[in-house]
């Protein structure tokens, strides 16, 4: 089973993503900052995370930033979900090496269908 | 200097120009007779000094003489007189070398005329005027002639009177004449029967000395005057002499006068040859040529003359050139003022004129400057405020699409069943939520777009792209929200499109905005068709977008590619949304270098067409798209 680590700091999102996820036979581990997000990480070594770029405590680039830094985390996937517009986030997280990039609200089909595609081909690899 | 200093009076030129005349001819005349006076003191002078010669040497040497002449005149008789005398003058000339001239006038007798004659016969010297030419004792040569003797600084005459007698007058006028200083006066001589008297003197002047008149009174008027008279007044006397005489004219007198050269300078002497019968006499007035102004004198004169004349015209030249420079300087300088008094006017004019203009200007600046720094911190506020604004919508969008997110989210976890079973009535219930989340994300993009038109931060970025892909893409979307609407949505496509560039993200909200507000304002069971035409022969592809609605009054069919207009009705009150869709719609076509406009009529639905060229030459970031009308914009916040 593969471990999905959702960092989110918006409660009620997180709930719903977890939802989803365990629905989808995902195990699920959560952070809802910045520094708890690079702990849960190295702690639980997940296989795919959802990163939410607006975080208390830094933001999702830095807790990329830090994860690309650990050589065990460099094939890691990561997919990015912000609600903000600002523009270049799409290119910072192309430079992190992004799996995928998800804006709120996201369209939860697509959402589900990218991370069954990345846990497939790690599965599968 | 002053005007009144340069104008001189015409006085007084003529006052310096008498003065310099008056003054010239004074010096002129005060020369002429220092020389004059010089000159007469000279004469006098050498007239003295001849006197003291004759009478201390000339007498101490003709001492001698006086006895020779006693005994010539005892001893000899008549005819043998001129050979001793002329023996005697050689001797006295020896003695005396100032003496250039000895002679001898023997008292005329008829009877002794013919002796005389013969005498000067044999001595070859007949031509009395022979005679007369020699005047230097190197000249004289034997025999001398029995005339008379002239000196060279004065005459000597000569004569020998008539027997005096005992006639007191002559006695008289022998102390008379040795008393006016006679050089010498021989004793009366006895010559053939008669007494007469050598008298040797020196005349001073033109006026008949005192012996004259002696020897006058002496011969009782006979004898012969030899000075002291001029030619004239010589003739006259001569013929009172001859009529004094008993002599009468008709014996045949007759008076013969030359001139000769005066023997020494400064004297003037004329001599006279007087016949009487077949005797001739020679006279000689010789006086001191003291008449008239020398010539120095008259060189003086002149010079002096000429020199006042011209130190007058030189004076008057002077005062006149003096006076017109002085005119001509005070024209000058009035001229001059006058000038200065313009240029100081005119140059006060400028500089006030300047002074003004600078004023002027300074205050220009300073506004400008207090204006440029208003500017700069206008501008400084606008940024300041853009940013803020621009910071404050990313805010908001984000705090209101993290809850909707939320929302969306559980609806759509409620209505896939993953929360429990979920009966028809419910799932309608949740559709209908999902539709309003929809509404809102709209409402929230569109708040989005508005800051960044606010802000310019709208920016397109054209890469090369499948068209058709895109079409497909954004019409597959639209279809499934028109099915959900119970509307029916055609497509048709070109088969192929050449590769163009464009702003994906940005074309595929433009066609899903213009589907979306198709499928909006078509009522349920309506009709909205998406055509895509490739125009070869333009370059040009056209997206043509109809629908069944309600239309767009044509008063307001200009307006809807405005910006937040929105068309009032009914049915945009029914769907929501900011209006702002077209607006964004158009710019993002004009930025691919296309164009947009809408075909409507009320109530003939409506056809919006897009057309986009295939190669438009577009940059790689075109300029933010700006706003056109912030104060609107502003009106909305």
């Amino acid at each position: 089973m593969s471990k999905i680590l959702i960092v989110e700091d918006d409660k009620n999102i997180l709930k719903a993503l977890c939802i989803r996820l365990h629905a989808r036979g995902y195990e699920v581990v959560t952070a809802q900052d910045a520094v708890s997000a690079t702990v849960t990480a190295v702690r639980e070594e997940p296989d795919l995370v959802l990163l939410d770029i607006s975080l208390p405590a830094g933001n999702g680039f830095e807790v990329a930033r830090k994860l690309r830094e650990e050589p065990r985390f460099l094939e890691l996937p990561l997919v990015f979900l912000t609600a903000s517009r600002r523009p270049g986030l799409r290119d910072k997280a192309e430079e992190l090496d992004a799996a995928g990039f998800f804006e709120k609200p996201y369209d939860a089909a697509e959402l589900v269908a990218r991370i069954d595609e990345l846990l497939a081909g790690a599965a599968s690899s | 200097m002053s005007p009144d200093a340069t104008r001189r009076p015409r006085r007084v030129r003529s006052l310096l120009g008498a003065l310099a005349l008056t003054l010239g001819l004074g010096l002129t005349g005060g020369a002429v007779w220092m020389v004059e006076r010089h000159r007469e003191s000279d004469h006098q002078q050498l007239l003295d000094r001849a006197a003291r010669a004759v009478s201390q040497d000339l007498l101490m040497r003709l001492g001698g003489l006086e006895s020779s002449l006693a005994l010539l005149a005892a001893d000899l008789a008549p005819s043998e007189v001129p050979e001793r005398f002329g023996r005697l003058a050689e001797e006295i000339l020896e003695r005396c070398p100032e003496i250039t001239w000895i002679g001898w006038a023997p008292r005329t007798h008829l009877d002794e005329s013919a002796a005389l004659e013969a005498w000067l016969r044999q001595q070859d010297a007949l031509s009395l005027e022979r005679e007369f030419a020699m005047r230097s004792p190197s000249q004289l040569a034997r025999p001398w002639y029995p005339v008379q003797a002239i000196a060279p600084w004065s005459f000597a005459p000569t004569w020998i009177g008539r027997d005096l007698g005992d006639d007191p007058r002559a006695r008289a006028a022998m102390r008379r004449a040795r008393a006016d200083r006679p050089l010498a006066v021989s004793e009366p001589l006895e010559l053939d029967g008669h007494r007469e008297l050598l008298v040797v003197t020196v005349c001073r002047s033109r006026e008949r000395p005192a012996w004259c008149r002696c020897a006058e009174d002496a011969t009782h008027g006979s004898s012969f005057l030899l000075a002291g008279l001029d030619r004239q007044a010589l003739e006259v006397r001569w013929q009172e002499a001859l009529e004094a005489a008993g002599l009468e004219a008709a014996v045949g007198a007759s008076i013969r006068t030359r001139v000769v050269t005066p023997t020494a300078p400064g004297f003037d002497a004329e001599s006279t040859a007087m016949r009487l019968g077949d005797s001739e006499l020679l006279f000689t007035v010789a006086s001191p040529a003291t008449t008239g102004w020398s010539v120095l004198s008259v060189w003086i004169l002149l010079g002096g003359t000429l020199a006042s004349l011209l130190c007058t015209h030189l004076v008057i030249g002077w005062v006149d050139r003096d006076t017109a420079i002085g005119r001509l300087v005070e024209r000058r300088t009035e001229e001059l003022a006058k000038a200065q008094a313009r240029l100081q006017n005119h140059a006060q004019t400028v500089e006030d004129e300047v002074e003004s203009r600078t004023a002027d200007l300074r205050q220009m600046r300073a506004e400008l400057l207090r204006q440029t720094e208003e500017l700069i911190e206008t501008n400084r506020e606008l940024e300041t405020r853009n940013q803020e604004i621009e910071s404050f919508y990313h805010v908001v969008s984000h705090e209101l699409r993290t809850p909707l997110t939320a929302i969306q989210e559980f609806l759509t976890i409620i209505r896939e069943g993953l929360a429990g079973e979920v009966n028809d009535e419910q799932q309608e219930c949740l559709g209908a939520a999902l539709e309003s989340c929809v509404q809102m994300r709209r409402c929230v993009d569109d708040l989005f777009d508005i800051s960044r038109l606010e802000t310019g931060k709208l920016v397109i970025r054209p890469l090369p792209g499948d068209f058709l892909h895109l079409l497909r893409h954004t019409a597959r979307a639209a279809t499934l929200t028109a099915q959900r609407e119970g509307i029916e949505l055609t497509t048709t496509l070109p088969p192929a499109i050449p590769e163009m560039r464009f702003d994906a993200e940005r074309i595929a909200q433009v066609i899903g905005n213009v589907l979306g507000n198709a499928v909006k304002f078509t009522p349920r069971g309506g009709h909205v068709v998406l055509e895509t035409v490739l125009h070869d022969d333009v370059g040009v592809v056209e997206i043509v977008v109809t629908d069944d609605g309600p239309g767009i009054p044509t008063h307001q069919l200009e307006r809807i590619f405005d910006r937040l207009h929105q068309v009032r009705s009914d049915e945009t009150q029914t769907h929501g949304g900011l209006g702002l869709g077209l607006t964004l719609c158009r710019l993002i076509v004009e930025s691919h270098a296309g164009r947009i406009h809408a075909e409507s009529s009320e109530g003939r639905g409506t056809t919006i067409r897009i057309q986009l060229p295939i190669d438009a030459d577009l940059p790689e970031r075109t300029p933010s798209i700006t706003v056109r009308h912030p104060s609107h914009a502003r009106s909305l916040i």
